[in-house]
């Protein structure tokens, strides 16, 4: 009864939290007669963590109460080997500001948007309902372009990837819902378009097998010599070798990437709402590992841009990306 | 064992998630505590429970400075759509550090004498991070050690990391993570202090001398 009393309020923040973090929207492509509308806008450059973490595995644990805390305890020991395997990458990072490099390139890149008039682009580090739907109805201008944007290792620590899902909302609502009411400003029918881009660095694997691991901390063993109930727990190799590389020269590589990862995706958000992606007519067909299908926008420097058939765009390291001629 | 004291908080976090105000700030206590051992299963019989003893006074230490360096310092981070602050991360902090004196360490923050090892502290992170049903506190420091000419002796980072699961996002548990993940980088910081006490010569006289001082009032008592 009591479930039931909540359960609007409960949907309600689920709808807001779905803009809010790493969630995922569809692509929504921008009316192009309702560019000359947008006479000023305000960007905002939401991260919302504060490091580089890693991602834990979905952990399954079924259904019911037994289930929720197989989960529970499961997502537990991820987490504790995601942030143990991150930290020493962590301090590397301190002196790298992600947010400034993202909020310096994306102020470049936006200013030559020309229909979106964004005078003002800002950081903003409030992923809360209530702070985002105070950036876009307290803004001075009558749109804002959030920025959400976010950056993490696989939980194999092999990849980063950086995501920005750039989200125009005008500051009045003027979305419905499916009986009439007026949607929050975040709900996502209110947004004029929606646009993803991915950016992800692989480590090679060939460069992982020549990582030498380090020795094995000793077993605490008790008086009968059975090994001690301990609340450590261990990466596996592969997570350690890629952990090293990541982390090594001061944290060289990953500082590298971030950086890159910054520029390509401001030029890519900036490109997608100058004029929707299109690939040329003998563009190769791509598919890259785990992302899917899509066609090949832009290749060099080791590197592809692929639009994939979900209409987001993937900046991704050559090596896989796996391309064939238009049509096959 | 886990498991069975996981169950008995079930009931909070469902309650917790239906009966909503789940979108509150959460906020962190204005002093740090310092945080019961996670599974201290001893059972003590009588009046058995071990009597706690005054630690032998290991150095001196000024604590010249204790600043705020994070970038942001308006946010902590959000669990299930629950802000997390606090007013006053550098009181937090400051008394983390008066716990120190309960290894042996003298803390000092009015006036600097000449026979005390010089800490400066900067915050730089503290925050709480969510992943699937845990959360994850991190709290990071920079501490440079000085001797008493104001010569640096070192300079380090610490990192404390609490990893938990998330029941009800709770003010109660928000507080316990930071306090535990306080207490793990504290007691790095306990670690490296000791080292450098002994590496600079007034603060080691000044612990044989406090050293020989304890014996001899041992000494006295038992005559």
């Amino acid at each position: 009864m009591i479930i039931k009393r909540w359960m609007p309020a409960l949907m309600a923040s689920a709808v807001l939290l779905c803009l809010s973090g790493c969630a995922y929207a569809p692509y929504q492509a921008m009316d192009p007669a309702a560019k000359s509308g947008i006479g000023s806008s305000q960007a905002v450059v939401l991260v919302s963590q504060q490091e580089l973490y890693a991602e834990i595995p979905q952990s399954g644990g079924g259904g019911g109460i037994i289930g929720v805390l197989i989960q529970a305890s499961m997502d537990k020991k991820h987490t504790k080997m995601a942030e143990q395997g991150v930290a020493p990458l962590r301090n590397e990072l301190l002196d790298l500001d992600f947010d400034q490099l993202m909020l310096g390139d994306m102020k470049t890149s936006l200013a030559g948007v020309n229909w979106l008039h964004a005078d003002n682009v800002v950081l903003s580090k409030d992923a809360t309902p209530e702070g985002e739907t105070k950036l876009v109805t307290d803004a001075a201008q009558p749109y804002t372009l959030m920025l959400y944007s976010n950056y993490h290792l696989t939980s194999d620590f092999h990849a980063l990837i950086v995501r920005v899902m750039a989200v125009l909302l005008p500051k009045v609502s003027h979305g419905t819902s499916d009986n009439g009411e007026r949607l929050s400003v975040l709900n996502i029918k209110n947004a004029l378009v929606v646009q993803t881009v991915v950016y992800r660095k692989n480590i090679p694997d060939d460069t992982l097998d020549a990582v030498p691991l380090p020795p094995k901390p000793p077993v605490q063993k008790g008086p009968d010599g059975r090994p001690l109930p301990s609340d450590q727990v261990e990466l596996d190799d592969d997570q350690q070798q890629a952990a090293i590389l990541w982390g090594k020269d001061h944290g060289q590589m990953i500082k590298d990437a971030l950086t890159e990862a910054a520029t390509i995706t401001s030029r890519l958000v900036a490109q997608s709402l100058i004029a929707t992606p299109v690939p040329a007519a003998d563009a190769l067909a791509a598919k890259v590992d785990g992302y899917g299908h899509g066609q090949v926008l832009e290749q060099g420097a080791g590197r592809d841009v692929v639009l994939l058939n979900d209409h987001s765009l993937i900046s991704s390291d050559a090596a896989d990306v796996e391309t064939s001629p238009a049509g096959h | 064992m886990d498991m069975h004291l996981e169950t008995r908080t079930l009931a909070p976090l469902l309650a917790a998630l239906c009966l909503g105000g789940c979108y509150s700030p959460v906020r962190l206590d204005s002093h740090y505590t310092t945080p019961p051992p996670p599974h201290d299963n001893t059972v003590y019989v009588g009046t058995a429970r071990p009597v706690r003893q005054q630690p032998l006074i290991k150095c001196m230490v000024y604590l010249e400075s204790v600043q705020d360096q994070r970038t942001d310092k308006s946010s902590m981070g959000n669990i299930a759509g629950r802000e997390i602050d606090a007013d006053d991360m550098v009181q937090w902090l400051d008394s983390g550090l008066d716990t120190l004196s309960a290894s042996g360490f003298r803390i000092d923050k009015a006036t600097a004498t000449d026979d005390q090892v010089v800490v400066d502290v900067a915050l730089l992170k503290a925050y709480m991070i969510s992943m699937g049903l845990s959360k994850s506190a991190n709290m990071v420091v920079r501490i440079t050690y000085k001797r008493p000419d104001g010569s640096t002796l070192a300079t380090q980072v610490y990192r404390g990391v609490d990893t938990s699961v998330d029941w009800t996002a709770g003010e109660g548990e928000m507080n316990t993570a930071f306090q535990r993940a306080t207490k793990q980088m504290l007691d790095q910081v306990d670690t490296d202090l000791d080292g450098y006490c002994k590496s600079s010569s007034r603060v080691t006289f000044l612990e044989e001398h406090e050293s020989a001082r304890l014996g001899l009032e041992k000494g006295a008592r038992k005559r």
